[in-house]
């Protein structure tokens, strides 16, 4: 239960972060809310050499919300909920308990790629992005692109997460369906479903999945069942067989890869409905 | 859901204590039924050994409990007074698991280990269904 030795900077600006980073190497390690890291190094299962605290560093939390949404990567879970920002503050109040909401951030959450964690599934069906800025300057990086394997992202070692960006949601509904064991624990899995309606029928939709496999994904075959289909019972448990299609979601004790399939069947009907109104 | 706890602990000395005795005895009996699992992986790791892992209820997980209590004095002891501490915890697993098996009756299921998981619940189903 403690961590190995470790040096600790808490930079006061984003390019002090950036240098720390850099002159850390492959042993420095990032903390925000350290709500995954911290656990981590006391299992030992993380030793970094040095941990770069980004909580002095100024303007990285807020969210913004005209047109776009834009949400600043120290933005705590908390403050999420509380901007009232649609599916990402929804999502946000089912994360663990308050005082890990009261922590954990939105930027360590990508950062940390567990496809068992919310947000990373809410960004991807969103077709948000990731605003990433290293020592070779600043870079937007689409969700689709960010999460590679478990735990694994296209962020580079010495690049730090500043921003989140997602379309706006004018003219979109949603709905945000998690299945766990009990309420604080990490998602078995969940399902976050964004549909646009015209008149009637599913103009887009774009369905996310959480913990299907080792990266969030998105639910393609269960969106291309919707898309100009009339928003009603049958048309949605229709799409939402589709919901598992192409998936083999890793197995654990409490749930079998087949039982995921079908709570991501359940899941995905229950969140289209919602998102229907 | 709605649990309600009938107990006879003979004269009530202090209420308040005993419905905290209950309500922590039932919360530990709905751990039991639903929950609570050590479980060795193949090579003998123990792969619950964090309350991450191990299971118990929280607060968030527990429902309204409804308390009630005859008072029956023991012939025993002069103040009449019997035990309290466990009594939630031996009423409520049962009850809980009891509970389950009579929902899933029209099926045919008459009998599922504990601790009943949602998994547990639904491969049950599956296979009285085929």
């Amino acid at each position: 239960m403690i961590p190995a030795e470790f040096d600790y900077v808490a930079p006061e600006t984003l390019d002090e972060a950036i240098r720390a980073l850099a002159d850390g190497g492959e042993d420095a390690k990032l903390l925000a809310g350290g709500h995954s890291l911290l656990p981590l190094m006391k299992l030992r299962l993380a030793a970094p050499a040095l941990l770069v605290d980004l909580r002095r560093v100024p303007d990285l939390a807020g969210v913004r919300a005209n047109g776009d949404i834009r949400i600043g990567a120290m933005t705590t879970h908390s403050a999420l909920v509380r901007a009232n920002a649609g599916l990402a503050s929804v999502a946000a109040a089912t994360i663990a308990d308050q005082q890990v909401r009261n922590r954990g951030t939105i930027g360590g959450s990508l950062a940390h790629g567990d496809p068992a964690s919310d947000l990373p599934a809410v960004v991807l069906a969103a077709e948000g992005t990731i605003v990433a800025r290293g020592p070779g300057g600043e870079r937007e990086i689409a969700a689709a692109e960010f999460f590679r394997d478990y735990l694994e992202t296209t962020l580079a070692p010495d690049e730090i997460i500043t921003e989140i960006r997602m379309p706006g949601t004018e003219g979109w509904s949603f709905g945000y369906e998690k299945f766990n064991r009990r309420r604080e624990d990490w998602a078995m899995v969940a399902v976050c479903a964004l549909v646009r309606i015209e008149s009637g029928a599913c103009a887009d939709a774009r369905i996310g999945l959480t913990h299907m496999g080792s990266t969030p994904l998105r639910a393609t075959a269960a969106e291309a069942a919707l898309r100009g289909q009339p928003l009603e019972a049958g048309a949605i448990a229709a799409a939402a067989e589709q919901a598992a299609e192409g998936t083999s979601p890793p197995a654990d004790l409490n749930a079998s890869a087949d039982y995921k399939r079908h709570l991501a069947r359940v899941l995905c009907r229950r969140a289209l409905e919602r998102a229907a109104g | 859901m709605r649990y309600v706890a009938v107990d006879d602990c003979g004269p009530a000395i202090n209420p308040m204590l005993i419905e905290g005795q209950i309500h922590g005895g039932v919360v530990h009996g709905l751990g039991q039924a639903l929950y609570e699992r050590i479980h060795y992986d193949e090579s003998g790791q123990l792969v619950t050994g964090t309350f991450v892992d191990y299971c118990l209820p929280s607060a968030a997980d527990v429902p309204n409990i409804e308390t009630d209590r005859t008072e029956t004095p023991s012939p025993t002891n002069s103040l009449g007074v019997k035990g309290v501490g466990e009594a939630g915890a031996i009423a409520c697993t049962p009850a809980v698991v009891n509970a389950v098996i009579d929902a899933l009756r029209p099926l045919g299921v008459t009998f599922i280990n504990m601790p009943l998981g949602s998994m547990d619940v639904w491969e049950t189903i599956q296979e009285a269904k085929s």
